[in-house]
């Protein structure tokens, strides 16, 4: 099982049982990643490192195993070699991912994923069962959350009669429902029109500014690649470079702060 | 929103099925509450004469098909009297007769005087019979008040006249509803001279039960001892049967109502898997998945069971006041009803949700989340 620490305690006294897990010093940190469907290898090798804090975007033609490493990341899927670390656990060694998912990571799906019946406060606080947090502060943190993400004044709207911009926005409020230090999202504004897919990208930048989340997202979006530090390219099962945006100058971050 | 409010909200997003689901449910619960309301009205009926005894143990005749048909030799009654250990040993004729429309089925008890105290007869107005009067009677209190009964009135049944000597009660309820005659006129009305129905044996105070027991069921090899209510079908065999018909009753509608809450919940299994996917994707353990679909099951399966429980007693007075029935079927409550409703509800909705909740918690995520 795992020995790690409650929510509450771990951001006030972060991750010191995990120090001795290598590379736990970036947000996240992968080596040799391989992943293979038959006899072809989708991800080959993949290094990739994220410092805390930044906000790297990975594009690459379709097909080229982007999102099968998001699910790798996210332990959905296990590798067939090599190591993740993300926020200092070692994703691939690990045997039950719920409260690494709950509580290390947050996912944001190309289609929104939102549980259609529920408003958008109940979906946010759909992440936040299982956290020690009352009912009252669940609640409370659902509307801070949604006030956040520019959707306050709809938090009692349901998903069908919301826009798909306003859907996936709710989608990243119930990501970083229990404040993670990482947010990963699969193809974020894939489905969305350009003014919708703008104002998500503006979020992303606006997490990663202003609460010092590490920010990794898999997308074709050009609009990313203004707003973030730096864009890879994913392309025959490798992680390289494409462009470094600003040099690696930036203050040293806030670990996730609340 | 708390757990049980998300519980709650997903089965009234899904009103008419959860009412359908709720429906089966509560016409399974409504077949088990009456029929065991009914079994255990008629073991009562069957086996209360038995407990007016006020003995040790009963004794009646081996294999009958109702008990009300054993017969016992007046002689072996007395011969029971002198195994070591017994203090007494009584018997008692029971006879049941028509007396009138309201009232198709009352008991007659045959029994000597000598004997009525060890009965648990204690007389509350008027005297008793003599033991050898062929027009004296005694009414239980119950009975009495019900046909308008006093001490001096006269009162006929099956064409013989007698005059109501005294009013009794017993130690049993059940035993203030009979009518007393001297036992020599009951034998003679039903041409059973020498005969009883029921021996009523009272022991010396420390003798062992089981092993007096055992020396009267060695010596009269036709007679089975009644102790309790697991004893009652070494003589009656109409009790046998009203129970194994109330537990195949009871299975039946446990499978109508298990393949129900299945029906149901694979159907919204199916329907939501992404659902599933998302969740396990977004940190939920597989235990709170299932305990998610186990919940919603069980509010479903609880809602029928309380609906159930209302359309059951509704049952029960509708049969009560069958003419056929009534006088004959005196409905017995028993709390024990209500308990064994809720398991009921709880282990349809177990049995019936269990699978797809499984299905639900370790199907895998990705997987899931493939689906559209
Ligand atoms: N479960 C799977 N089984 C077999 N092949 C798969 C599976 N998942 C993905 N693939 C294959 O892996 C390759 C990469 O897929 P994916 O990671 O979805 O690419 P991208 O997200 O970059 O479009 C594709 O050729 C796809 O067909
Ligand atoms: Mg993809």
């Amino acid at each position: 099982m795992s020995d790690r620490m409650p929510a509450i305690l771990r951001r006030s006294e972060p991750r010191r049982a995990r120090r001795h897990v290598e590379g736990a010093g970036a947000a996240v940190s992968v080596r040799g990643l391989t992943k293979c469907f038959g006899e072809t290898a989708v991800l080959d090798g993949v290094d990739l490192d994220l410092a805390p804090g930044e906000f790297a975007v990975v594009t690459g033609p379709s097909g080229s195993g982007k999102s099968t490493l998001m699910h790798l990341l996210a332990a959905l899927d296990h590798a067939d070699a090599g190591t993740i670390v993300v926020n200092g656990v070692d994703v691939t060694r690990l045997h039950q991912p719920t409260r690494y998912r709950r509580f290390d990571i947050g996912l944001v799906f190309q289609l929104h994923n939102l549980v259609p019946r529920l408003t958008a406060e109940q979906n946010v606080m759909m992440a936040m069962f299982g956290t020690h947090l009352a009912r009252t502060e669940r609640r409370a943190r659902a509307r801070h959350l949604l006030d956040e993400v520019g959707l306050g004044h709809r938090w009692d709207h349901k998903p069908p009669t919301m826009s798909g911009g306003e859907r996936q926005r709710v989608a990243i409020a119930r990501a970083i429902a229990n404040r993670p230090p990482v947010l990963l999202a699969d193809e974020p504004t894939g489905s969305l029109d350009d003014d919708s897919a703008a104002g998500v990208v503006e979020l992303f930048a606006r997490l990663q500014s202003e609460a010092g989340v590490t920010v990794l997202a898999v997308s074709h979006d050009p609009r990313f690649n203004v707003g973030a530090d730096r864009v890879l390219r994913l392309a025959q099962g490798r992680v390289t470079p494409l462009d470094v945006q600003a040099p690696a100058t930036r203050p040293e971050p806030e670990p996730a702060a609340p | 929103m708390t757990f049980l409010g998300l519980i709650w909200h997903n089965v009234a997003a899904r009103r008419l099925r959860a009412a359908l689901t709720a429906g089966a449910v509560a016409i399974a619960v409504m077949a088990v509450v009456a029929l065991g309301v009914l079994t255990s009205s008629l073991k009562a009926s069957a086996t209360g004469i038995l407990q007016v005894g006020n003995a040790d143990f009963s004794v009646a005749q081996k294999h009958v098909d109702n008990i009300l048909n054993s017969t016992i030799a007046e002689g072996d009654i007395a011969a029971m009297g002198k195994v070591p250990g017994v203090q007494a040993a009584i018997g008692a004729l029971i006879e049941l007769e028509k007396y009138d429309a309201a009232h198709p089925g009352v008991i007659q008890v045959g029994l000597d005087p000598a004997a009525q105290r060890r009965f648990g007869v204690v007389i509350l107005e008027g005297r008793s019979y003599a033991p050898r009067s062929n027009d004296e009677v005694m009414l239980g209190y119950v009975i009495a008040s019900a046909l308008h009964k006093r001490v001096g009135d006269p009162f006929v049944i099956d064409g013989h006249h007698y005059r109501v000597t005294g009013l009794y009660r017993t130690n049993v309820s059940f035993g203030n509803s009979t009518v007393m005659f001297p036992l020599p006129e009951l034998q003679g009305r039903y041409q059973v001279a020498g005969q009883v129905t029921l021996g009523f044996v009272k022991l010396v105070p420390g003798a062992s039960k089981q092993a007096v027991r055992q020396a009267i069921d060695q010596r009269f090899p036709q007679l089975a001892t009644i102790l309790g209510e697991k004893d009652y079908g070494r003589a009656d065999q109409t009790l046998v049967l009203i129970s194994a018909a109330n537990t195949g009753g009871g299975i039946l509608a446990a499978v109508i109502a298990i393949s129900g809450v299945l029906n149901t919940s694979l159907l919204s299994f199916f329907e939501r898997i992404r659902e599933f996917g998302v969740l396990r994707s977004i940190g939920w353990s597989r235990q709170r998945v299932i305990a998610l679909v186990l919940g919603e099951a069980l509010v479903v399966s609880l809602l029928g069971a309380l609906v159930g429980l209302f359309l059951g007693w509704a049952a029960i007075n509708v049969l009560q006041h069958l003419s056929q029935l009534r006088g004959v079927f005196h409905p017995v409550y028993e709390a024990s009803i209500f308990s064994r409703s809720l398991y009921f509800a709880f282990g349809v909705a177990f049995l019936g949700a269990l699978y797809p909740a499984v299905r639900a918690a370790f199907m895998s995520p990705l997987e899931a989340l493939r689906r559209e």
